[in-house]
């Protein structure tokens, strides 16, 4: 065995003592960076906010498909064979917790927001929410629901009184377009949601095809003069004026107007009846709750074209059941959130969202300062909201902001925050009021500023809030499908790498129909979408769009 | 060329290598390095490289987590007598049957109603009178293929009710995946 030359196991033998044999205190540091960092994680280690596989597979496909559609998708709340969400499960408070509960209807949500809390025992804590008029930096108004309870009796009265019955509410968000709302609810009368800040000439034709009797605005913000001029059935007109004016008078009516319309103003009518009682009226007079009248802007044809759309209350309670269902048990609007919506109360989706944090007690702050248009910073003065509402041009500009003011830090911070979120752990952000969710919604059929996928991403980056993207549809109370809170990719769908919209609500059920192009066929989902549910105006809708359905069961465009 | 000692091959690894000719510097006051003890060391770069290595597969990150697709919809159809009896089960076709017009597909249950299973006899057919009577004969099913469907006459209540059973049994637990036609009111062979 001896030979010559050494047998090539002895060989590397040598070489490797020699190897190791040249260790030095370089050999040391660097050995010591390797331990730990293979023992780091087991210390600080972060689970994802989910469990991963929960976002594969988010909503249930039918297993049988008809000829020429796809198969049918509903959220996993409510699978296939189960009724869809049709309301908000009110039980009378001394119900057996087993007994199912009513519907409800818009009266009830404003009995929860004033009755407190209602635990998962059934048990009333007491805990109230409050609202607030958030007026600029310095001033906030608050209000308790048994002082808006007496103005919503006050209104109600007033209004009934003089015999009317439909009455188109042209208000900012505020506390007055809540109490309209809820006073034409209780005491039988039609609203009319009329979205801020229209031509005359549009408002005219609104308040015309609605038939609306009774105009409630804000003082100075249409000239009255003009619009009898154009409108001449208008009976009653209720200017809110703001604190600062009230010193002028404005009951008056200038001479030649035409129409015999009278004018109130509101803080009078709440003075008037200050000795009105908080007790608020438990049947409807005149019959029946009325259903609510939306304008929508119909952004597919000509501008400033609109449309009115009638939801029965049991659409809208359907819509915020359903939102109320969505949240994971945790994360829940519960009576210590905060809301500000920024997007108009009169569109269907904020007002859906805010109806569901006034029936789980929440607070809500309300500014003037409410658009598609608005900065996200006017949200956060004066009040520190919990949850925001947001149009999509709002946030998108938000990114821009911050991407032009920030781009030098943007470095290994940003990277290693993307990181951190793309491995399904939301990174904390630097600041002390940030909120912790934030909605945002795409209209179907007009004209919103769609958010991409990174942008959506970055915005979780720079606001430290998690976010719920959804699809909504004129007909559609609510929502059609909205993102899970926890789904934090960043991937596109479709030619374009559009975002998704993620599962549907537990009030809708989706489908897609075959259209000349687009047909769902190998396992894939594409078509025009067709919506039914109890959230759906009469039941079904047909959707102008075409739709698809990702590989994660979340609809998205194609 | 290193010439080792006379010790033997087994010994060597025991003893200090030979060739050490600095000690560790761990004392304080030589923090200068000696100029053979270098970073580039080969035990050093290979450890250096590891490092790298792990912090290339740790950073990378990981593909989102996916579920194999299932199974593709069935498409809902129209069958007539002739065209749901290639589906009994043969020729690894599902087994469907059907009942008072409404078709099954009963394929996790291919024990029962599959070839070789008890209840074979319904498979591809119109099991209705067969499940409404209890009995799997022959002349339970209809004979004739292209002719009208079993109207189920000369079925007391008693038997009625058993098929009420049967149909609800098969509704919870199976798909319908199909209606079940006279051939008269089928659908038209596309030419």
């Amino acid at each position: 065995m001896a030979a010559e030359s050494t047998s090539i196991f002895q060989q590397l033998d040598f070489q490797l003592e020699q190897i190791l044999a040249s260790w030095n205190i370089y050999t040391l540091l660097i050995g010591l960076i390797l331990v730990i960092y293979l023992i780091y994680p087991l210390f600080y280690y972060a689970e994802p906010d989910i469990y991963p596989l929960l976002l594969a597979r988010q909503s249930a496909a039918s297993p049988v498909r008809q000829p020429g559609e796809s198969s049918s998708f509903r959220s996993l709340e409510t699978p296939h064979g189960y009724p869809l969400k049709s309301g908000l499960n009110v039980k009378d408070p001394g119900a057996p917790k087993w007994t199912s509960g009513k519907d409800g209807d818009l009266r009830d949500i404003w009995k929860r927001a004033v009755s407190g809390f209602v635990g998962n025992d059934d048990k009333p804590t007491g805990e109230a929410g409050k609202v607030l008029t958030v007026l600029g930096k310095e001033e906030a108004i608050e209000y308790t629901f048994a002082k808006l309870s007496a103005e919503i009796n006050a209104i109600g009265q007033h209004v009934k009184a003089h015999g009317e019955g439909r009455v188109a509410i042209y208000l900012p968000n505020s506390v007055e377009l809540l109490v309209s709302l809820f006073a034409a609810t209780f005491y039988g009368i039609t609203p009319i949601l009329v979205p801020p800040e229209q031509p005359l000439d549009t408002l005219a034709g609104i308040l015309r095809e609605t038939r609306a009797e009774v105009l409630i605005a804000g003082a100075g913000a249409l000239p009255l003069t003009e619009l009898l001029q154009q409108y001449k059935s208008l009976k009653q007109m209720i200017w809110v004026v703001e604190r600062t004016s009230r010193h002028m008078d404005w009951n008056e009516v200038p001479e030649g107007v035409g129409g015999n319309a009278d004018i109130a103003v509101w803080h009078d009518i709440i003075e008037d009846k200050a000795s009105a009682p908080s007790e608020l009226p438990t049947e409807v007079l005149g019959g029946t709750v009325p259903n609510i009248l939306f304008v929508v802007e119909d952004g597919l044809s000509a501008m400033d074209s609109y449309e009115i759309i009638e939801f029965t209350q049991k659409n809208i309670v359907a819509a915020v059941g359903a939102q109320i269902s969505v949240l994971p048990r945790n994360h829940r609007l519960a009576p210590t959130d905060l809301l500000t919506p920024l997007a108009s109360l009169t569109e269907m989706y904020p007002l859906t969202v805010t109806l569901a944090a006034l029936f789980s007690n929440a607070s809500l702050a309300l500014t003037p300062v409410s658009g598609p248009t608005v900065p996200y910073s006017s949200a956060f003065q004066g009040a520190s909201p919990t949850i925001v509402i947001a149009g999509t041009q709002t946030l998108s500009n938000l990114c821009k902001h911050h991407e032009r003011v920030q781009s030098h830090k943007i470095g290994i911070g940003h990277w290693w925050k993307s990181r951190s979120l793309e491995t399904g752990v939301l990174p904390k952000v630097s600041g002390t009021s940030n909120p912790r969710l934030i909605y945002t919604y795409d209209k179907s059929n007009a004209s919103t500023v769609p958010l991409s996928p990174l942008e959506f991403f970055n915005l979780k980056l720079f606001t430290g809030a998690r976010f719920v993207y959804a699809f909504t549809d004129p007909r559609v109370a609510g929502a059609v499908s909205q993102t899970n809170i926890f789904d934090y990719s960043k991937r596109g769908h479709g030619e374009d790498g559009k975002s998704h919209f993620g599962p549907p609500l537990s009030s809708v059920e989706i489908k897609m129909r075959d259209t000349g192009e687009s047909k769902s066929e190998g396992g894939r989902s594409v078509g025009q979408l067709v919506i039914s549910g109890p959230a759906i105006v009469g039941g079904q809708v047909v959707a102008d769009q075409i739709l698809c359905m990702t590989d994660e069961n979340t609809l998205a465009y194609t | 060329m290193i010439v080792q000692s006379s010790i033997s091959p087994r010994l060597r690894p025991l003893l200090p290598p030979r060739r050490e000719l600095h000690p560790p510097t761990f004392s304080p006051s030589k923090l200068t390095v000696p100029h053979s003890a270098s970073i580039v060391s080969p035990i050093n770069l290979i450890l250096f490289s590891l490092l790298i290595l792990l912090a290339y597969f740790r950073l990378r990150g990981s593909p989102t987590q996916s579920l194999p697709k299932g199974p593709e919809p069935i498409v809902f159809r129209t069958f007539t007598p002739p065209t749901l009896k290639p589906y009994n089960g043969e020729f690894n076709m599902p087994v469907y049957l059907a009942v008072r017009g409404k078709v099954f597909d009963v394929t996790p249950g291919r024990n029962f109603y599959g070839p070789g299973g008890p209840y074979e006899n319904f498979a591809g057919r119109d099991a209705s009178r067969g499940l409404a009577c209890g009995s799997f004969d022959e002349d339970m099913l209809t004979k004739d293929l292209n002719g009208p469907l079993d109207n189920l006459n000369g079925l007391g209540d008693a038997e009625m009710e058993a098929l009420q059973g049967w149909e609800e049994r098969f509704n919870e637990k199976y798909l319908i995946v199909g209606k079940l036609v006279p051939v008269a009111e089928g659908p038209k062979k596309e030419s």
